[in-house]
């Protein structure tokens, strides 16, 4: 660059050697140009460098990862075989010798124990609590529809225990005497359906229908047929229903003001005890049989 | 006494219809039966017990219908046909959740088969009471209803504007952060669905902030969630430069690059995809993922997999190269070149080995360098010999002819080239020639070894039309070397020789 300059500056007389300096310098600077800034050998060298080694860095954590990964996996299986095999020992635990016997891993032919039944004496047996009687639903009528099961046949779900000594005397079979002891409770008829039974299922049916209707418009099979008559209502079904007022209010008045309670009262037919327990218990008719 | 007898009617009534729709659903399970129900008229005896008083009968016969038209299409049009769609999308809203759970069921049964059923499914109002039911408080609910949308949505970009019409996308994005991992998953898959056919769509997604959510589960330890998200995210990221600057803004690099080291098959393609997603828009992108060190881990995961996993992973190698040739370096230096050559021999797929020699072609493209690197790893004859196999397809050899020619336009390694001299069909030895008459001139050195290994006789013996390409380049070769040489190499010249004798008078004293 320098000589160049200096160059140009001793050549600036002559016309066509300072075009030709020009040119020089020219030619300098846009080789120096490209390469300082265009170009540049060493940062590149140094971009390059740097991708290397963040490879380098890269590939190590991957692979320390996926080893990380890896090892967790290998601990997991092995607590999960650790597991199993405790399960199966403790299923197996029966076939542990006792003092008086020898079990089968333990023969006495051989000089060692099977490793097997060193691993039965050192699992512990856990008792595993009862399962627990489900709570029958209540036999209100309005959940009878999602569970069938309720209405049908009752089902023991604790079996009466059985080698029971039969005792010595006149006494009924002891089959019998269970099944009455243990037979699900029957609720009176009164107890069991309610009196606004009724009612309730006939709003639990518009509510069904409700929901369930399709399209609102109704379903017209000959509407072509009738379209052009008029509908005319009978007398019957367009008249209003209901009691003739005619002796009502003067026979058989009432005065609300007079009653105790802002509801009626219902009338309710008292039921037979007895007749909803016939056959059913050993009395009949108040006499033990 | 008498009430209780009526009530046993119904009862029995009750049971049969419940055993039926139990046995038919258990039925539809298995694929064998399907021609005997199809046959047995089993949609129309379905349909009245979708209107049934009890809750089961009505799920039970929800969850037959879809398994039925889960099956296949027929079955699925006969569920459309049968008029079904309108009363199952009428009670949905207003049932218990077991049965909306067997509604989408069906209705994603029924759209999953062809774009014109998910359409019926459409048109039968469902997306208004999907969406209602996508806010529903049941995680099982809302999973099975994302997946009836994203199975709509899937098909084409008018299905998925209209589910994105009916205000799905937000709501979808509050699935993505509940916390059951399933419903993560459908979700996400849903997302994907949507945004994967035009930017307008993906752009809606990501203006619902899908991404920042997307992109914190890229490291859970689930397998298929991570699938389905990185999925999502390459579905985004695919359309244009501003959405796949939005995902790279999420700062997924260098996390994902974790997912390349997967277990799971399906992650690591998924992971490769979404790498290459992004680094096929610009310079600037694939710049940012080779400084991330994406390059080598995506070597690594190359070289740890078979078959279509790899394929995106080479695909990206390949994008990346072909942006700039200090990007193209960067991949030589990250040893991408030696793992593309294995997997251009190695793999059994022809689109597999084009997208490997396409991937080569574009590395060596760019300078002698690059060319260098390419040609060293013994990779020029593979493709050669792909691009001549009979067996090959035609997408292969033109990708492997085009390679070639890349690479050998660029290349001065002359060791690499002379094989070529020897083996090459006319179209490719044309370029090899051309390489040889450039280097040549300015080479003494190659000069001495190029007529020791008996290059100059091969070229010698190349017929070429006068006045073609190809005689100059061997002209301008022959200029490098005295005549005589010339003279001695070419075909026939021991018979001039022979002539020369004959014709030869000893001078006679």
């Amino acid at each position: 660059m320098q000589d160049c300059v200096s160059n140009q500056k001793s050549l600036q007389p002559g016309g066509e050697v300072a075009g030709k300096g020009l040119g020089n310098i020219q030619r300098r600077w846009r080789g120096y140009k490209i390469r300082k800034y265009c170009f540049n050998y060493y940062y590149l060298k140094n971009y390059l460098r740097a991708v290397s080694e963040t490879n380098e860095a890269i590939r190590e954590a991957l692979d320390e990862f996926a080893e990380m990964k890896a090892r967790e996996k290998k601990k997991a299986d092995l607590e999960r075989e650790e597991k199993e095999r405790t399960d199966r020992a403790r299923k197996m635990h029966y076939l542990l010798s006792t003092k008086q016997i020898p079990g089968i891993y333990n023969s006495p032919f051989r000089k060692e124990p099977d490793p097997w039944e060193m691993e039965l004496r050192k699992v512990r047996l856990v008792r595993e609590p009862r399962p627990q009687v489900k709570q029958t639903c209540s036999a209100c009528p309005e959940d009878w529809l999602p569970c069938p099961r309720h209405h049908s046949l009752p089902q023991a779900e604790i079996l009466p225990p059985i080698n029971r000594k039969k005792c010595q005397g006149p006494f009924r079979q002891v089959e019998e005497v269970l099944a009455q002891r243990y037979k699900p409770m029957e609720l009176t008829l009164r107890a069991s359906e309610p009196f606004t039974d009724f009612k309730e299922e006939r709003e639990e049916l518009r509510r069904q229908e409700c929901a369930c209707n399709i399209s609102d418009s109704m379903f017209l099979p000959f509407s072509n047929y009738h379209k052009n008559k008029k509908y005319l209502p009978l007398i019957h079904s367009s008249s209003k229903y209901g009691p003739a007022s005619y002796g009502y209010q003067s026979f058989r008045d009432e005065n609300p003001r007079k009653w105790i309670c802002s509801k009626d009262f219902q009338s309710v037919l008292p039921s037979f005890e007895l007749f909803s327990k016939f056959g059913k218990s050993y009395s009949k008719a108040g006499q033990i049989i | 006494m008498s009430q209780r007898r009526v009530l046993h009617v119904f009862e029995q009534y009750q049971n049969a219809r419940t055993q039926f729709v139990q046995m038919v659903a258990e039925l539809a399970t298995r694929s064998q039966n399907i021609e005997t129900l199809q046959n047995a008229g089993v949609i129309s005896l379905l349909r009245p017990l979708l209107l049934d008083v009890v809750p089961t009968i009505q799920q039970t016969a929800a969850l037959a219908l879809g398994r039925l038209a889960n099956y296949n299409d027929d079955l699925a049009e006969a569920v459309v046909k049968g008029d079904i769609l309108p009363q199952l999308v009428y009670s949905m809203a207003e049932q218990n959740r077991f049965y909306k759970k067997a509604a989408a069921f069906v209705l994603r049964a029924v759209g999953k088969h062809s774009p014109q059923l998910a359409q019926a499914v459409v048109d039968c109002g469902a997306l208004d009471t999907l969406v209602i039911c996508l806010e529903d408080f049941d995680p099982g609910v809302k999973e099975a209803v994302s997946g009836a949308l994203g199975f709509i949505a899937r098909h084409n970009a008018e299905l998925s504007q209209a589910v994105v019409d009916a205000g799905t996308v937000p709501l979808l994005v509050l699935c993505i952060q509940e916390p059951e991992i399933a419903l993560k998953g459908v979700a996400a898959s849903a997302l994907s669905d949507i945004s994967k056919h035009s930017p307008e769509l993906a752009q809606t997604v990501v203006d619902a902030g899908a991404i920042a959510h997307l992109a914190q589960m890229i490291l859970n330890p689930d397998a298929n969630l991570k699938h389905q998200v990185l999925m999502a995210l390459s579905q985004i990221a695919k359309h244009s430069v501003d959405l796949a600057e939005m995902v790279v803004e999420a700062e997924i690099f260098p996390v994902v690059l974790t997912c390349l080291k997967d277990e799971s098959d399906h992650v690591k393609k998924n992971a490769s995809t979404l790498i290459r997603e992004i680094a096929k828009h610009t310079p600037e992108l694939s710049q940012l993922i080779v400084n991330a060190g994406g390059v080598a881990a995506m070597i690594d995961c190359i070289g740890s997999c078979r078959g279509n996993i790899r394929l995106p992973g080479i695909m990206m190698l390949g994008y990346v190269a072909a942006h700039s040739e200090n990007l193209a370096m960067a991949v030589i230096i990250s040893k991408g070149v030696p793992q593309l050559s294995i997997c251009l021999s190695e793999e059994p797929e022809d689109h597999i080995k084009a997208a490997a020699a396409w991937a080569l072609g574009q590395i060596g493209r760019h300078t002698p360098e690059h060319a260098k690197a390419v040609a060293v790893t013994n990779a020029l004859p593979v493709l050669l010999s792909l691009y001549m196999s009979a067996g090959s397809t035609e997408d292969l050899q033109t990708k492997c002819k085009k390679a070639i020619k890349n690479i050998l336009q660029k290349c001065t390694y002359l060791p690499a080239l002379e094989p070529f001299l020897y083996d090459a069909p006319p179209n490719i030895l044309k370029h090899v020639v051309g390489q040889f008459s450039k280097v040549l001139p300015h080479d003494s050195k190659a000069r001495q070894l190029f007529v020791t290994s008996g290059g100059l006789k091969k070229v010698q013996e190349i017929k070429a039309e006068p006045g073609s390409i190809l005689q100059e380049y061997i002209n301008s070769i022959n200029n490098c070397y005295p005549e005589e040489i010339v003279r001695y190499y070419s075909p026939g010249y021991s018979d001039t020789l022979l002539q020369r004798v004959e014709n030869y008078q000893p001078p006679t004293k």
